[in-house]
């Protein structure tokens, strides 16, 4: 269980982050969704140890974050970027691959790659395979990426809990695919993993997420159940979007239809 | 999820491996075969097998093949601490090129990027300019390490320097490292300019040897000292091969596979300014190699860094033995400066590579 306690992020003065209480829970998709400069990227930075908290404290497994080697932390979670451009020309199965650094030492064995492939085949890029990953597209990147972050924490019986951080994981992707990715992500969490996933599309956070966590501006505002959380007035208050709740007519979840924004005279 | 891991693996990683070492050795080969080369030219050519035997007969073991006392002298002498220092001196340089482009995660960084070799060649030259009291004032069998040492310091208080500038709260930014190396070499350059503005002749001619780049300054007494500084790095470096591998994602996403990230910085800034100002001490500033030999390398091999620092060792000192092999014959028994060879040779093949394989993508 990773467990972030009032924790708080300021710079000069200005908060990011406050107060804020949330526990990520190995087997559960847990979605941030909230407006731009809401503090989602720095939550999750925070709980990612790329950062630390001005106050409050956060724990993994019990234990504070602070004590755990980063190489330890590394082994049983992964955070996936927003987009990482590389300079220099790696093949695919390369930069996936990367995703087994904290499990090896010296060089990949066979079951590694055979870990890397299996992913590739996952988010549909193994045959990419052999391409450089600079020649790619933007969606074509997010899912290598996606790929080596989940190459990073495969199932391994030595590591009990691991964990799956993803900072707008389908931007750039077409719409099946973004459909694909959090499929994937709610497959791992249904085996163990626990997923924190920052999404601009209350929809998706719908369908995928078991938890719902919204950030406005610094705080979190709500958090529940997806139907719980998501109501007309709230989406109204966080985003200032006049929406629409509808019953999904196949699947058990709320389908957000937004109103058009129109120019008044 | 165990189950789903495939039971008949793809090789795609063994092969690539597999043509990897089979370059490597190809590598070490041509290296072999440059080094023999390298002993046997010059204004005094002389037969491999003189060479052998002048080389077995000083390990003490005699072999029928004559030669005379002075080739003895020219191989013993001049040529093997030559190309020594060439090997070397290639080699650190090349490394510490593949460790600064991964490091600014930009292949056009450079070593004379950073500020390290024109804070080196200012120290330098400022200490044959204005420093001949100091030397007077050191007892002889140290004056002639007072200029390396010089030129050591000054790479390490430029790199120092930017790196200060570019740190700020104990994280680096590399943008700012960057147009912090190119204020200094602004700078150094312009100091540079203004000594050799008030030097005299004789001055003016070392001052040549320093910019432009050379291995004459090759006696024993001269390289054994600093052959531990190249060593350092280029023993040390491929230990971040790895880590480096992690850092071309990224600072943070490298931080998230589990490396400490300001460790390898420092690491990495640290040897290679070992690896530079050692190496402009000894020969000057030598350009290209830092720069280009990584980027051949990358073509050969791909760019995973635990391919690319053997192989830029070894095709730097070949590079660099190559270069000192034209430099000394092609107007003997006057010699030209390296650094005019391997840029001469160097910048036209580089541009050609950028042109015929597409590697403009990479910028």
């Amino acid at each position: 269980m990773l467990a972030a306690e009032n924790i708080s992020y300021d710079i000069a003065g200005i908060d990011l982050v406050k107060d804020v209480s949330l526990t990520v829970k190995p087997g559960e998709v847990l979605a941030i969704i909230g407006p731009n400069g809401a503090g989602k990227s720095t939550f999750l930075k925070l709980l990612s140890g790329e950062i630390r908290p001005s106050a409050g404290s956060i724990s993994l497994e019990g234990e504070e974050l602070q004590k755990w080697s980063k190489l330890d932390y590394a082994r049983k979670r992964a955070v996936m970027p927003q987009n990482t451009v590389i300079a220099f020309p790696f093949t695919v199965f390369e930069v996936v691959l990367l995703g087994r650094s904290p499990h090896i030492r010296g060089v990949e064995d066979e079951r590694d790659q055979a870990i890397a492939l299996d992913a590739m085949h996952m988010t549909e890029v193994k045959g990419l395979a052999m391409r450089y990953y600079d020649t790619l597209s933007g969606g074509e990147k997010q899912r290598v990426q996606f790929a080596r972050v989940l190459t990073q924490i495969w199932d391994d019986e030595r590591i009990l809990s691991r964990y799956l951080f993803l900072d707008e994981p389908v931007a750039g992707m077409d719409p099946a695919h973004q459909h694909e990715a959090l499929n994937i992500a709610r497959e791992f969490s249904r085996r163990g993993v626990g997923v924190l996933v920052v999404l601009h599309d209350i929809n998706l956070a719908a369908m995928y997420a078991d938890r719902i966590a919204v950030f406005y501006g610094g705080n979190l505002y709500q958090y529940g159940k997806p139907d719980q959380v998501l109501t007309e007035p709230l989406i109204k208050d966080v985003f200032g979007l006049d929406v629409m709740l509808q019953q999904h007519p196949t699947w058990e979840c709320s389908v957000v239809i937004p109103s058009p924004v129109q120019t008044k005279d | 999820m165990a189950a789903l891991v495939q039971q008949t693996t793809i090789p795609l990683l063994a092969g690539r491996n597999r043509r990897s070492r089979i370059i490597l050795s190809g590598l070490t080969a041509l290296l072999l075969i440059v080094t023999v080369t390298a002993v046997c030219s010059g204004a005094v050519p002389i037969a491999p097998a003189q060479v052998t035997a002048i080389l077995l007969q000083n390990l003490g073991v005699h072999v029928p093949w004559e030669f005379e006392a002075q080739q003895q002298t020219v191989v013993i002498g001049l040529r093997l601490p030559r190309i020594v220092l060439g090997i070397f001196i290639g080699a650190a340089l090349a490394v510490a090129g593949a460790t600064l482009q991964g490091l600014f995660r930009n292949p056009l960084a450079d070593p004379a990027l950073i500020g390290v070799s024109s804070g080196a060649a200012l120290a330098a030259v400022g200490f044959i300019v204005l420093g001949q009291e100091l030397a007077t004032a050191i007892p002889m069998p140290l004056r002639s390490y007072l200029l390396p040492v010089f030129a050591f310091f000054g790479g390490l208080t430029a790199v120092l320097l930017v790196y200060r500038i570019g740190t700020v709260n104990g994280r680096s930014l590399v943008l700012t490292m960057l147009l912090a190396g190119i204020a200094i070499n602004a700078i150094c350059n312009a100091l540079m300019g203004l000594l050799i503005f008030v030097s005299d002749d004789q001055q003016l001619r070392d001052l040549t040897f320093w910019t432009m780049g050379s291995l004459s300054r090759n006696t024993w007494r001269l390289v054994l000292p600093i052959l531990p500084f190249l060593l350092i790095p280029l023993i040390g470096l491929p230990f971040l091969a790895r880590a480096m591998n992690a850092y071309v994602l990224g600072e943070s996403e490298a931080g998230h596979l589990g490396y400490d990230i300001e460790r390898l910085k420092k690491a990495a800034i640290l040897l290679t300014t070992l690896a530079i100002g050692a190496a402009v001490a000894l020969t000057g500033i030598i350009a290209f190699v830092g720069l280009v030999v990584p980027h051949l390398v990358r073509l050969l091999m791909g760019a995973d860094h635990r391919y690319l620092f053997p192989g830029s060792i070894l095709l730097g000192a070949t590079l660099i033995l190559a270069a000192d092999i034209i430099s000394r014959t092609i107007v003997a028994p006057a010699e030209l400066p390296i650094g005019v060879v391997t840029s001469c040779i160097g910048g036209p093949f580089f541009l050609w590579l950028l042109m015929n394989k597409r590697m403009i993508r990479a910028f």
